[in-house]
């Protein structure tokens, strides 16, 4: 069978218009590489979009930041986080805000898969060069993808799921036969549209299939992205209904996760679980 | 893995890393040592009965997950969904 777009580039071309990102991650990028910047500097391009220094706030208050002592502004905010916890702070709320349009149950699953990549990173994957804040950001994402194929490309990405439930092949061979790319590709390509991190790129690319993931160093990032979804599904957040995450064997090594790791790491993740209404609701 | 009920108990079979057959018997949440019990197939003794703790090295990691998050939402006190298990 002939797919009916054979690039990436095709499908994003001539086919699907890419949400943008809120400007003020942009400006607060450009205000962080700037030398002299102030943290004055940084609490007015945050406040300068009022939705995302609401959700903004919203989060830092959550149960998942935890910090005790409400935050009042954006100011305290940013005084007291410091500029590099602010600027996941506000990736992650225009995340939220961009995701809204996702059906619930692939929000439940894209914010488990956050926290438990966030479990990950706390047990022995912070080798990998990322902190906890931002493995959830990693885990938000991974399935970005899904909601563009949703949104634009319903119903060839239903023929994938169908193919996917009856078991013919696994969701993203499914969408690489009925659409031509998959999710992993679609999303890896807005995250670098969003000009997010290139490991934040390569990792979504990677996520069902490590060959995907184009830079080698990456693919422990990947390998880790497969295993938080694969925890997410496990423990009852399928990214749709009925349809099963499988994992190869071989992604644990390259995750460097073995069996002994497991306990303490799941028991992280479902200690986190409690959060998961409260950040799906920061989508609304 | 192929989860059953078994009055109070969760099994199913498993097959180690070493291709040994065994039953994995989940009968209490994770804070409970032996609410989750590797059973080695060829002998049901006492003997052959390990808690998963204890077994890890012998169990694949998607296995490890399986029994760990059957075992939570089964017996957890997280708000996990139950999953159907005949």
């Amino acid at each position: 069978m002939t797919a009916p777009y054979h690039t990436i580039d095709h499908l994003i071309e001539d086919i699907v218009t890419l949400p943008s990102l809120p400007s003020a991650v942009a400006e607060l990028n450009e205000t962080l590489s700037e030398p002299d910047c102030s943290l004055s500097d940084i609490g007015e391009v945050v406040s300068s979009d009022p939705a995302i220094a609401m959700k903004a706030l919203r989060l830092v208050n959550s149960a998942y930041y935890g910090l005790g002592n409400e935050i009042g502004s954006v100011e305290q905010a940013v005084n007291l986080l410091g500029p590099k916890v602010i600027k996941n702070l506000v990736l992650t709320a225009s995340v939220f805000e961009s995701l809204g349009r996702a059906a619930e149950g692939l929000l439940r699953h894209s914010v488990t898969t956050g926290l438990a990549m966030s479990a990950i990173i706390e047990h022995g994957g912070s080798a990998a060069g990322i902190d906890a804040d931002e493995g959830f950001i990693f885990g938000l994402l991974h399935d970005v993808g899904i909601i563009i194929f949703h949104e634009f490309l319903p119903k060839e990405h239903e023929r994938a799921v169908q193919m996917a439930r009856a078991g013919e092949k696994p969701l993203h061979l499914a969408e690489i036969e009925t659409i031509g790319v998959s999710h992993a590709d679609a999303g890896a390509r807005l995250a670098s549209t969003w000009k997010l991190s290139d490991r934040l790129a390569n990792a979504i690319a990677g996520h069902h299939d490590l060959g995907g993931c184009p830079v080698t160093e990456h693919r422990p990032l990947a390998a880790m992205l497969h295993v938080a979804e694969y925890l997410s599904a496990q423990a009852g957040f399928e990214p749709l209904p009925k349809i099963v995450t499988d994992t190869d064997p071989e992604i644990w090594a390259e995750a460097g996760i073995n069996s002994r790791d497991i306990p303490t790491l799941l028991a992280t993740f479902f200690e986190s679980i409690d959060d998961t209404e409260e950040l799906v609701a920061l989508a609304a | 893995m192929d989860w059953s009920r078994q009055g109070g108990a969760v099994v199913s079979p498993a097959r180690l890393i070493d291709g040994r057959a065994a039953r994995v018997v989940l009968v209490a949440n994770r804070t409970n040592p032996k609410g989750a019990m590797i059973v080695l197939a060829d002998s049901a003794t006492a003997q052959n009965a390990f808690p998963l703790s204890s077994a890890l090295d012998s169990i694949h990691p998607n296995d490890a997950v399986d029994i760990l998050c059957m075992q939570e939402r089964i017996f957890g006190p997280t708000a996990l969904e139950a999953p159907d298990v005949p």
